[in-house]
């Protein structure tokens, strides 16, 4: 989960929680006070069970919106990639393909997603189903992540599903993923690297949102 | 990705607003179940108790004296006059076990509490008494509440006019009001069905009776027609209060006063009631009581009595009485209940106990409801980036054909 994600996961909850043992307690001060408690105890069971099937409910709803938040399409032929979380991305060469998903996975936000251009077509689709990393511990927590080299990445796990086959394959870490990845795209794998760098990509790789076009800062 | 857990999501899409429906009706049907007030009222505190009992059942009963005005020369025949006819004195609870036949009540249908049954002659309330405070017990209370009453049994007796029914933060008690007047001016609350031919003689007879009628006319007319035969009455009464046979203005004590009342009464059963209310004989809807709990128990309740809003006299008789009733009688130490003894006010604490449930269950309410939004929220955006999703790949599809 993305610091992003973690604070907006506290911003809405944490609330919540506080309502919850404040009404909890003025519920229960009656009871501690001598009246009958036996109902209080039922509904305060009950609200607790509720509320364990909401919470399920919305960690789940909240997973599955994050996996298509997660999801890139990928169109090899006009090299371009589209993510609901960060929009267009035109990269001119596709190893460092990999590099830029990354960094889109790491400063999601789960914020509005972006809409697709309508000639947008993509040849290939990546699904992250899990992903974890490491911030280094020199870059301010709160920060977005503009280099790959700033984080490791220690899971990344989905699917690659090529649309011209409707093929499938799986991958598990980093390394699968470009080892998978790569020959679909006709790309060379640029190294063994578990956390790479962006290096000298990030001159000319342009990310393009639905409503901006800028550029990431290159790298010296 | 996709299709994992599409049962269960539509399950629990389905059946988390149901779920929500059902816990705010809870929350608002809650009010209602902790505060039920059956008829049987074995001051329990518990709701599954008292609900699982029948509601005709007899009921347990607090039973307050109040003090009269001194010197005071007639019965009040309304509520206007009561006000004014009681001090304000009143002795601590008197409680009896399965007292009170509340079985009449249950024609009102629902809850038994806040029902209220008023008699200033006393004869509709002892007709369901089964039970009433022996001399000793009346005496006693008497003399241990914070102000002492004087109780005279041979000119004294106990009128119980009104039977009330309260509730407060989930207990339900039953009390019986009852004044503590002279006998003189008591009205019989049992009304002879036996005409009595003769009138009864004075038990203290006029050495020098006047042969001439009494001129003064009784300046409270009796409002029972039927002269009261004399003692010994029906052991089936609850009580004779003051049987007034005599006529004659002159005070004629009654030589064998309640003499009927169920005087097998274990005094252990004398308990400190906890809270007590203004004896206004008003509508009822302005009780305050306090929650009971079984006699057998020790508990310290926030206790008594606020005033009715509504009787201005009877109020600050009320309040004034109100302090002395939680204070616990002595002398049965395992049936007595400790009570505070400051007048705490009942009402203030219920209202203070309703607002801290309504506003935990607005706010466990509101918590659901929170969840629930953002759960709405996140499916509208699931949905839409799936669409999303579904649109690309056809498209990418759609290339390769």
């Amino acid at each position: 989960m993305s610091a992003s994600s973690k604070r907006r996961l506290a911003k809405r909850f944490v609330p919540l929680a506080l309502l919850a043992v404040i009404s909890i307690a003025a519920w229960l001060v009656p009871s501690a006070l001598g009246a009958s408690s036996s109902v209080d105890a039922i509904v305060i069971v009950a609200w607790l069970a509720v509320m364990a099937l909401l919470l399920f409910d919305s960690y789940r709803r909240d997973h599955k919106r994050t996996q298509f938040l997660n999801t890139f399409y990928v169109d090899a032929k006009n090299h371009r990639m589209f993510s609901p979380s960060s929009g267009l991305i035109s990269y001119p060469n596709g190893a460092y393909l990999i590099d830029v998903m990354a960094i889109v996975l790491v400063n999601e936000s789960g914020a509005q997603h972006a809409e697709p251009p309508a000639d947008f077509v993509p040849t290939c689709v990546v699904e992250t189903s899990e992903f974890a990393y490491v911030r280094d511990p020199r870059i301010n927590a709160s920060a977005p992540i503009s280099r790959a080299d700033d984080v490791t990445i220690t899971q990344w796990e989905g699917v690659i599903c090529d649309l011209s086959t409707d093929k499938e394959k799986a991958f598990a870490s980093p390394f699968d993923l470009e080892d998978v990845f790569n020959p679909c795209m006709g790309c060379t794998a640029s190294g063994g690297q578990t956390s790479r760098t962006m290096g000298d990509a990030f001159q000319s790789m342009q990310f393009q949102s639905s409503d901006s076009v800028y550029a990431m800062t290159k790298r010296m | 990705m996709r299709k994992a857990g599409l049962g269960i999501s539509r399950l629990l899409r389905g059946a988390a607003p149901l779920i929500v429906a059902a816990l705010l009706a809870a929350f608002m049907c809650v009010p209602a179940l902790s505060s039920p007030a059956y008829g049987d009222g074995r001051w329990s505190g518990s709701f599954w108790l008292d609900g699982s009992r029948d509601r005709e059942a007899v009921v347990d009963v607090g039973f307050f004296i109040a003090e009269v005005e001194e010197g005071a020369t007639s019965y009040p025949e309304d509520q206007s006059q009561l006000d004014g006819f009681i001090t304000g004195n009143y002795t601590d609870g008197i409680i009896l076990e399965d007292a009170f036949d509340a079985s009449d009540f249950a024609e009102f249908g629902g809850e038994l509490y806040g029902l209220e049954l008023y008699d200033l002659s006393g004869a509709e309330i002892v007709e369901r008494m089964l039970k009433a405070p022996t001399e000793e017990q009346i005496a006693w209370a008497c003399a241990h509440s914070a102000t002492k009453i004087d109780y005279d049994p041979e000119t004294q007796t106990v009128v119980w006019y009104v039977a009330k029914s309260t509730t407060l933060v989930g207990h339900s008690y039953w009390h019986i009001d009852g004044l503590l007047v002279p006998k003189e001016i008591a009205p019989d609350p049992e009304p002879d069905p036996e005409p009595d031919p003769e009138p009864d003689p004075d038990p203290d007879p006029d050495p020098d009776p006047d042969p001439e009628p009494d001129p003064e006319p009784d300046p409270e007319p009796d409002p029972d027609p039927e002269p009261d035969p004399g003692p010994g009455t029906d052991p089936d009464e609850g009580e004779d209060p003051a049987p007034d046979p005599d006529p004659d203005p002159e005070p004629t004590p009654d030589p064998n006063p309640d003499d009927d009342v169920d005087s097998d009464e274990d005094p252990d059963s004398i308990i400190n009631d906890p809270a007590d209310e203004s004896n206004t004989g008003d509508s009822g809807n302005a009780d305050a009581s306090a929650g009971g709990s079984s006699p057998e128990t020790i508990i310290d309740l926030p206790t008594p009595a606020a005033p009715s809003p509504s009787s201005s006299a009877a109020s600050v008789a009320a309040e004034s009485a109100s302090s002395s009733l939680g204070n616990a009688i002595q002398g049965s130490a395992s049936n007595t209940l400790s009570g505070v003894s400051a007048a705490s006010g009942p009402d203030a604490v219920q209202t203070a106990s309703t607002v801290l449930h309504v506003a935990g269950a607005a706010g466990l309410a509101g918590t659901a409801i929170a969840i629930v939004v953002a759960n709405v929220g996140m499916a509208q955006a699931g949905s839409a980036l799936s669409s999303l999703d579904s649109s690309l790949r056809n498209r990418g599809k759609g290339r390769r054909r």
